[in-house]
């Protein structure tokens, strides 16, 4: 289909710089496609933009919020959100209260944050961001352990301005040593 | 004695037996702390309902459970045993009852509870105790111990802690759907990336898919992560450059692909991936895949390492997945986890048919692999790739293990 296309693509791209040649090749593509694809090349760079603000703040709000302010964690999450701890399910508002509240207090450092806008035949239009943290976190009376997780956070539209309030839709989490 | 059992929780109440009024009237005395009157209960329950589920045995003054200790092999499935208000004075009491695969365990109003200013000890100690399946323990309900000596400790948040943490899982489908469909995906998947050419992969990206890669982030020099370095996209590193922020991504399947075809030949160990699924709609199946992998080409031949991939997809033809959004985390792999990859076969350091050996050959071979530890086979290939020049690998020898680059398995003989 289009495999034999991406060759010339390809090259071309290696011997300019990347910016400029960029715009030339989605322009490019443009002709043959329809203005909403054009336009959606250029939405890209202003998602990607948009997801590493944004997941930055949610995740300096998060991490915060579990280490110092665990009772208003819940908040954040959609009320049917679900988070998987180390392969245990807790759905909901109020099994996630429990939980939380369970867990021991904690402190969190991230090392690593990586963010992408998730495609919108995925969400149906719902903009949504996926958030990927590593780390290592030191739950009391337990020694430190390393950590992965991931976010889906989705836009909600706020009543009070025109910036959109993100929630947790899904938490995966897992130590890297889970298994030990 | 029937009717302290509950049948619909194949649970059974003696609480306080000593004083309940139907043996009183009887005249029949048990009390649960004399060892004849403990074993005859035992029997009772092993003979009657050996399924019992729920035991509760609070305030019947116990101060040792050496006569409870058969009730592991009797009454196996038992899961939620309640102790409080008893005489039990050490945590070492609970040793007794190793093999119970408790879920639920109280054990408030005992002076065992007193001891232990620090809380995290308390726990610990207690559940080393028991020896109870780390990951069956959903919570202990000695909420509250109280003693004339110390305040009231929150047991309860520093308690499930402990069990919760420990509360592992592997993987989580949350159908058996869905970990058709996901496992079915992951086959097709990793034979094609492990193949040696990932151009296939074009048919299970999306048009729009965008793909980004992370390692972990250390101030100390991270450099043996080799290939995966230089597009490694960590967001806080780069707030002062948008543009390599997105360069990094790459965007649309053809880039995916001409991506991932140019990361290091890697050979995944199947068996031992884990599968979370974060979540799923109508449209969109998130799920994260865990597991370990082997280098199998370029500088960083035989590097175990270890990762974690969040894919987001959505469904396409039958019972298929097509991907949108792909984010790969690696990291070297764990000393542990290097030993329990790859279990079956051991891997072996070259695929060519092994030459025969002179004998100088044979003998340095011998003298090399008794001076650096590794079996016969490591050292061999050492031996071989330095032209047999001992000095030589044992110096490049020395080199690699003082990095840490040496895996495990060269050790074992």
């Amino acid at each position: 289909m289009q495999t034999r296309k991406s060759n010339p693509i390809t090259k071309r791209r290696k011997q300019f710089g990347s910016q400029f040649l960029r715009t030339q090749i989605f322009g490019w593509r443009s002709v043959k496609c329809t203005f909403s694809s054009m336009a959606s090349t250029v939405d890209f760079r202003t998602l990607v933009d948009q997801s590493c603000r944004y997941s930055d703040e949610f995740v300096n709000i998060y991490y915060d919020c579990i280490d110092k302010r665990r009772r208003n964690l819940t908040r954040l999450y959609l009320d049917k959100a679900t988070l998987v701890w180390n392969g245990n399910a807790v759905t909901g508002r109020d099994a996630l209260s429990e939980f939380f509240e369970s867990l021991p207090s904690s402190e969190f450092q991230v090392q690593s944050l990586d963010c992408q806008p998730v495609h919108e035949q995925a969400t149906q239009g719902q903009t949504t961001l996926l958030v990927v943290t590593a780390g290592s976190v030191k739950f009391d009376g337990n020694k430190q352990r390393y950590f992965n997780q991931n976010f889906l956070l989705t836009a909600q539209a706020s009543p009070n301005s025109d910036q959109p309030v993100w929630k947790i839709a899904s938490d995966c989490f897992r130590f890297q040593d889970w298994a030990n | 004695m029937a009717k302290r059992f509950d049948g619909s929780q194949q649970a059974l109440d003696l609480n306080n037996i000593r004083v309940d009024p139907d043996l009183v009237s009887q005249n029949i005395e048990v009390t649960l702390n004399r060892r004849n009157s403990m074993l005859a209960v035992i029997k009772i329950i092993e003979e009657n309902i050996p399924e019992l589920i729920c035991l509760n045995l609070s305030n019947n003054r116990l101060y040792r459970l050496d006569d409870l200790a058969d009730i592991v092999n009797k009454v196996p499935n038992l899961k939620i045993l309640n102790l409080s208000h008893n005489e039990l004075k050490t945590e070492r009491e609970l040793d007794k009852l190793k093999g119970l695969k408790l879920v639920e365990l109280s054990l408030e109003g005992n002076p065992l509870c007193g001891h232990y200013k620090i809380q995290a000890d308390y726990v610990r100690l207690v559940f080393s105790a028991i020896y109870c399946q780390k990951n069956t323990i959903h919570k202990y309900t000695n909420a509250k111990c109280r003693t004339s000596n110390h305040a009231l400790l929150p047991y309860l948040a520093v308690t499930v802690l402990t069990s919760v943490l420990l509360q592992t899982q592997a993987s989580y489908f949350c159908s058996e759907e869905i970990k058709n469909i996901i496992l079915c995906f992951l086959q097709q998947y990793y034979s094609i990336y492990d193949s040696g050419d990932r151009q296939p992969l074009l048919q299970a990206y999306h048009d729009g898919a965008a793909f980004s890669l992370s390692i972990p982030f250390t101030l100390q020099n991270p450099s043996n992560l080799g290939e995966y370095q230089k597009d490694s996209r960590n967001i806080r590193r780069m707030k002062d450059d948008p543009t390599t922020r997105f360069r990094l991504i790459k965007h649309t399947r053809l880039n995916v692909v001409a991506f991932l075809n140019e990361l290091p030949k890697t050979q995944h160990d199947i068996a031992s991936l884990i599968v979370d699924v974060n979540t799923y709609t109508a449209t969109l199946l998130a799920f994260t895949v865990s597991g370990v992998f082997k280098e199998i080409d370029g500088k960083s031949r035989d590097s175990f390492r270890a990762f974690s991939r969040v894919f987001i997809a959505v469904p396409a033809g039958n019972a298929g997945l097509c991907i949108v959004n792909d984010e790969l985390f690696v990291r070297n792999a764990t000393t542990e986890e290097i030993r329990r990859a790859f279990v079956a076969p051991a891997p072996t350091p070259s695929s060519s048919p092994v030459p025969t050996l002179s004998a100088p050959q044979q003998e340095m071979l011998a003298a090399f692999s008794q001076k650096s530890g590794m079996n016969l086979e490591w050292s061999q290939k050492c031996l071989q790739d330095n032209d047999w020049d001992f000095d030589r690998a044992a110096q490049i020898f020395t080199g690699l293990k003082a990095q840490g680059k040496i895996p495990d398995v060269a050790f074992v003989k």
